[in-house]
């Protein structure tokens, strides 16, 4: 068999099975291969004989204005996706094309993302415009009352306040952590600041606000300096040689965000001195400074090398 | 935010570096294969003649030596006194990088630990003026990385792997950080749905690191 062109079109199964079709019903010819009999099998059995051009045609129109590439249409069309999974299968970085076309899904990749879910659960200072009928146990235990009247302060998560805020019935109170108080504390040093014990997902909680529209316009500035300053004061000693305990002290007080960006450096680090040590030769401590390099040059030549290293 | 990217293994590093051609003199020909040349996937090897230096991949040169069958030439950056020159440059200039070759880590762990009489004599001497080349480059990287402050490009020349790899996690994770924050300072009314359309950063600043 001889190839000759290299994939002029696309074709569906249905057109494909539509073809193989068309030619049996020319006659039986017994010299055809038997590759082409065990393709006909399999595509009766997943369409049935009668497979329904009208029905794709239909489904390519109603998915004309979707950015989707030809072969993706061709692998929803053979593969006919029923779950969610499948989808994702087919169309890489299905969340992100999601949020572009303009669904209701907030914050569109982060959808599966723990971090994002876990900041969603803070719970923030606001109050309810309108109050709130007879689901007040649920809400604020600490009420005796059914109701809740108008103008009742409540502490409830993110989530549930960005939805009452999209409906105008609720308002959001500045949270502690973002006061007059800690700024002050920030501003003078950033990187003595527990941040895990005020708000783990400090910036996060932030930018949601920001997102909803119910943030003070200088919360963004706050935020870019508060991570400048911990970045250059905190973050960055992952990757140095710093002890132990040093490191364990300064990770204690990283939001949830900062940590994840620890553990990055951290871990590459450690990494890297696993593989160094892992064979052989133990690291000599190189001197720096030019006075000790010459000590150490003096100290060298005296001493027979070959008793500092064991060779392997 | 997405996780932070996934970081090479040191070990897939170095597999990366055993790719890079480097001298050797064969005791051994072959004479079933013609003009002593090896024919393999990646390329002909050879020819292979006694006492006639021929490059070949690291990986080869490797096994090679396993088995005996060559002596390893050092490169030309690892000579003393190149060695010794790149190291004053890196002293002197803290604010750049001195050419070397992008793997020269591995490459100079894997000569280390696997083909000592490369460097004769001069072994102790080469190895230390590597270790301190490589600590004065984690220094500046280090005062570099400190000096970053807001979503900004940094351009980085003549990083090596191993270094690119160790910074990777939390250069990007930074940056990515960094501007997010600056997004929202960017734009002040943003609803829900333009936060979305940008909230994939761009891939411009991680095309920085080869050069």
């Amino acid at each position: 068999m001889k190839l000759l062109e290299v994939q002029p079109a696309l074709v569906t199964n249905c057109e494909a099975l539509q073809v193989l079709q068309s030619k049996r019903s020319k006659g039986a010819d017994r010299s055809r291969p038997a590759s082409e009999s065990q393709l006909r099998k399999a595509l009766l059995d997943s369409y049935g004989p009668q497979p329904d051009a009208a029905a794709v045609n239909s489904f390519l129109e109603g998915v004309k204005d979707l950015p989707l590439e030809k072969l993706q249409l061709l692998h929803l069309v053979n593969l006919r996706p029923t779950k969610l999974v499948d989808l994702y299968l087919i169309i890489p970085d299905c969340e992100l094309r999601q949020g572009r076309m303009g669904s209701n899904e907030p914050q569109g990749s982060a959808y599966f993302d723990l971090h994002a879910a876990l900041a969603e659960e803070t719970l923030m200072p606001a109050k309810l415009i309108h109050g709130a009928a007879k689901i007040a146990p649920s809400l604020d235990p600490a009420t005796g009352t059914p109701d809740l009247e108008a103008e009742h302060p409540l502490d409830m998560p993110l989530w549930m306040l960005k939805g009452l805020l999209r409906q105008g019935s609720a308002e959001a109170r500045q949270p502690a952590f973002y006061g007059k108080r800690l700024r002050r504390k920030l501003k003078a040093g950033a990187a003595c600041e527990d941040l895990r014990v005020r708000c783990p997902y400090f910036y996060d909680v932030g930018c949601l606000l920001h997102a909803s529209g119910a943030a003070t316009p200088d919360l963004t500035a706050f935020l870019n300096e508060t991570f400048t300053d911990r970045y250059k004061d905190m973050l960055v000693h992952s990757l140095g040689g710093d002890s132990g305990r040093e490191i364990m002290r300064l990770q204690g007080r990283l939001s949830a965000e900062e940590a994840v960006l620890f553990e990055a450096g951290r871990s590459a680090v450690i990494e890297l001195q696993q593989w160094r040590g892992s064979r052989g030769i133990p690291v000599v401590q190189v001197a720096t400074s030019k006075r000790q390099r010459l000590a150490a040059a003096s100290a060298a030549s005296r001493t027979p090398l070959a008793s500092i290293e064991n060779v392997q | 935010m997405a996780a932070t990217q996934a970081l090479f293994s040191s070990y897939e590093l170095e597999f990366f570096a055993e790719d890079e051609t480097i001298s050797i003199v064969p005791n051994f020909t072959l004479p079933g294969c013609s003009d002593n040349t090896l024919e393999c996937i990646g390329g002909a090897y050879g020819p292979f003649l006694p006492n006639r230096p021929v490059d070949v991949p690291l990986w080869m040169a490797m096994a090679l030596h396993q088995r005996k069958k060559c002596r390893i030439l050092p490169p030309a950056w690892m000579d003393i006194e190149s060695l010794k020159m790149v190291e004053e440059l890196e002293r002197d200039r803290s604010d750049a990088f001195q050419p070397l070759p992008f793997h020269y880590l591995e490459i100079a762990h894997m000569l280390f630990t696997h083909a000592k009489d490369t460097f004769g004599g001069n072994f102790y001497k080469v190895h230390d003026l590597v270790e301190s080349v490589r600590k004065v480059r984690m220094t500046k990287i280090h005062s570099g990385l400190k000096s970053l402050a807001g979503p900004m490009t940094v351009k980085l020349n003549n990083l090596s792997a191993m270094e690119c790899n160790l910074m990777r996690g939390l250069f990007q994770g930074a940056l990515d950080r960094f501007w997010k924050l600056a997004q929202l300072q960017a734009a002040p009314d943003a609803g829900e749905f333009e936060t979305q359309a940008t909230s994939s950063p761009p891939s411009g600043p991680r095309r920085q690191f080869r050069t």
